[in-house]
This record gives C-alpha cells, sequence and structure tokens, in this order.
C-alpha cells in the first residue's frame, strides 16, 4: 500500500525523519532518567553531612544560660561565651630569686574557700 | 599596720592589726572558734552536739551564738544557707578534713528525715539524727568577732573579708587566681564561695563543698564563683553561698536583698557578671 502511494524517494524521507525523532525522544528521555537517578544517589549518600546551621551552634553561641537580669541592671564586666580554653601550662626554671613584690597591709584578696 | 597569715579551720587566714600582739591574739579567738565549732575534731563542742542521740541538747555559749547567727540566716537566706547539711556534707564523702578526703562511692545511705532545728533558751531543739556542719558560717563570725572587737583591722579568712580600715582593697579572683575585678570595700565585708575549690570524686562523678539544702547534694549550676559584699562577712558568705544556689537568678537574687550590698558571679564559660550597685573597678 505504501509502495503504491508513496514514491521511493518519498518513503526514505519519512524513515529516516522518523529514526531521527526517535533517537531525539530516547535522548531526552535517557537524560531526564540520568539525572533523577544521581539525585537520588546524593539522597541516599551517608557522606553529605546536614547544613551545620541545623544542629551546630554557631561561633561564639554558648551553651552556658546568662544570668537573669537584676531590676536595677547588670554589669558585664568580662564576656567570653563558649567553652573556656584550658589554661596553658608552661615550665618556669627560676634561675635568681626576683624581688618580692609588695601588697600594701590593706589589700586583701578573696577566692573563697 | 602589720600583716600576717596563719592557718586556722581549714584555710589560711590573712590579718592586718596595728601590732604583732594583735595578730597574736586573732590567731588565738581563731583557735578558740576552731575548738567550738569545728566537726573535724572529736573534742569540739559541736562534734558533742552532733553526737549526741538526743532531741535536746544544751549548748555552749559560744556554740549558742555561731547557731543564733547560723538561725538568722537561714531565715535572710529562705533556708538555703542551713547548718543542717552536716549529714549530707558527710554522706557526699566530706567526712575528715579537706586535705583528707578520699575519692569515694556514690552516697548510699538515705537524708536525714527531720531536718528542722531551733535554739530555745541555750538548748538545741532538732531531730535526734540531724548533724550541723558550722564551716561556712564559723569562718565569717570569727572573722567578724575579731574586727569588732579591736583584735583586728582586716581578717580574711579563705576568701571572708571583714574590714574596719576605710583604705581596704580587695582583689577579686576567679578559679584560675586571675583577678577579676577590685572592690574598694573600706569598712564593711565580702565574700567568695566557689565550687571549684574542695572538690571531690564520688561515684564518679564530681562532688563539691556546698551542699543544696533542698536536695542535700552537691551544687550545680552557671555560677562557679559568686562574690558578695555585705555589712558583716558572716552575712557576704551567706549570700554568696545563696547567690551561687540560686543560680541563673542569683544575681537578680542579691539586687533585691536589702542586707546585701552587691555581688559578682564568675560564669562556668569564664564571663563575669556583676550586680548594678556593686562598686567594682577591672
Amino acid at each position: 500500500m505504501i509502495r503504491k502511494r508513496f514514491p521511493r524517494a518519498r518513503r526514505m524521507r519519512i524513515i529516516a525523519w522518523t529514526a531521527v525523532a526517535i533517537a531525539w525522544a530516547t535522548a531526552i528521555v535517557a537524560r531526564t532518567l540520568g539525572v533523577g537517578a544521581a539525585d537520588a544517589t546524593e539522597a541516599a549518600s551517608p557522606s553529605i553531612a546536614p547544613p551545620a546551621a541545623v544542629t551546630s551552634p554557631s561561633v561564639g553561641e554558648s551553651s552556658v544560660p546568662v544570668p537573669n537580669l537584676p531590676e536595677d541592671g547588670l554589669v558585664v564586666l568580662r564576656y567570653t561565651p563558649g567553652p573556656k580554653p584550658e589554661p596553658e601550662v608552661r615550665r618556669v626554671v627560676v634561675t635568681q630569686q626576683a624581688p618580692a613584690v609588695s601588697v600594701p597591709a590593706t589589700t586583701k584578696t578573696s577566692s573563697g574557700s | 599596720m602589720i600583716a600576717d597569715e596563719f592557718r586556722a579551720m581549714g584555710t589560711f587566714v590573712s590579718v592586718t592589726a596595728p601590732t604583732q600582739a594583735g595578730i597574736d591574739a586573732t590567731q588565738r579567738w581563731f583557735e578558740t572558734v576552731e575548738q567550738v565549732c569545728s566537726r573535724f575534731r572529736a573534742d569540739s563542742d559541736l562534734t558533742s552536739v552532733n553526737d549526741a542521740l538526743a532531741q535536746r541538747v544544751r549548748l555552749s555559749p559560744l556554740l549558742c551564738e555561731v547557731l543564733a547567727a547560723a538561725d538568722k540566716l537561714r531565715l535572710l537566706t529562705g533556708g538555703l544557707v542551713d547548718p543542717a547539711v552536716g549529714g549530707d556534707v558527710i554522706r557526699w564523702g566530706y567526712d575528715r578534713t579537706y586535705e583528707e578526703v578520699e575519692d569515694c562511692a556514690a552516697p548510699s545511705e538515705a537524708r536525714c528525715t527531720n531536718r528542722s532545728w531551733s535554739i530555745r533558751d541555750g538548748w538545741l531543739v532538732r531531730g535526734v539524727d540531724l548533724r550541723l556542719d558550722l564551716g561556712g558560717v564559723a569562718k565569717g563570725w570569727a572573722a567578724d568577732r575579731a574586727v569588732e572587737t579591736g583584735l583586728a583591722s582586716i581578717v580574711s579568712a579563705g576568701g571572708d573579708v571583714r574590714s574596719a580600715n576605710p583604705d581596704a582593697i580587695i582583689r577579686i579572683l576567679d578559679p584560675d587566681e586571675e583577678v577579676v575585678g577590685t572592690v574598694p570595700l573600706g569598712r564593711g565585708a565580702l565574700a567568695t564561695s566557689s565550687v571549684a575549690r574542695r572538690r571531690w570524686r564520688t561515684g564518679g562523678q564530681t562532688a563539691n563543698h556546698i551542699i543544696d539544702p533542698r536536695n542535700g547534694s552537691p551544687a550545680v549550676g552557671p555560677i562557679v564563683s559568686a562574690t558578695v559584699v555585705a555589712r558583716t562577712a558572716v552575712e557576704a558568705e551567706a549570700g554568696a553561698k545563696a547567690m551561687l544556689l540560686h543560680g541563673t537568678d542569683g544575681l537578680a537574687w542579691v539586687a533585691a536583698q536589702p542586707w546585701l550590698d552587691g555581688g559578682l558571679a564568675v560564669w562556668a564559660d569564664g564571663s563575669v557578671f556583676a550586680t548594678a550597685n556593686l562598686e567594682v573597678a577591672v
């Protein structure tokens, strides 16, 4: 039937364009499926950590509760939010006795007992 | 003025007096108070009271005076500073002088059930198994009396300071011995309580000497060191301990107390806060 209705040259063009259209559609489908598979791989990957801002305190944020304000306000003498650094330990070698530091008799210290 | 230091009540006592005789007399006075109020001396008045299996116990005059001061402080602090924690301190392992305290197992004994006590005409009325601890009160009280009676002009007993000298200046140290502020105290008193001192391990956790009467356990909170200024050392000491036990509300509580003149707190993260009425230089 086709042979009878279309000349040979036109039949060849129809076949060629059909093949091109199928190849084009296949490429699009293949690309779409490929991206989806990559997304699925990323979502399942255990090496991707959740955003730090969601679970981790930002730098400078303290986990220690702050004092409740007295009515007359509060004086901040020192503010060091965050974990306090461990004191640095240094070895001190004294080769010569230093002169004693003179502290007035009216000066005392209070650091608890 | 002469300044000297001696050891008493498990701590160092620093004294400034016009003469050496004043310093010597202050040392003898502290020895007298320790002999009455120590719970570590087998022959002290307090040990006799603690060991007596009686609901009513006759008090010596000096012990009665110290307990009367403690009773007043218990009222002022809403029960947060109460010598009735003596049994709890022992339960947690502080049953000997601090130098001899060792790491021990978690407390297993139950708290003493009747922790009420009162003084009536020189008699202590209390639950039979109640044990008293006057460690903090006795130091401040002894410092107050040494200055009030003219033996010394400034006395600092383990950080509990009482002064009759208008030029007295107190440097407040944090647990790392760094100066966090200087208070021009003049005539008055100042005390510091800290959970960073007198610590030991009990059942795998760290215990400290400040016991919360509400639960019978060592103090837990954001304040590691509390300093309070007051008229007397015994009041300042009680105020500092109560501030520490109040935690985040501590500074607000101090600011609201008419018998306290200001407070300063070293926070667990190293921050330092003070009430607005405290005169302090950094």
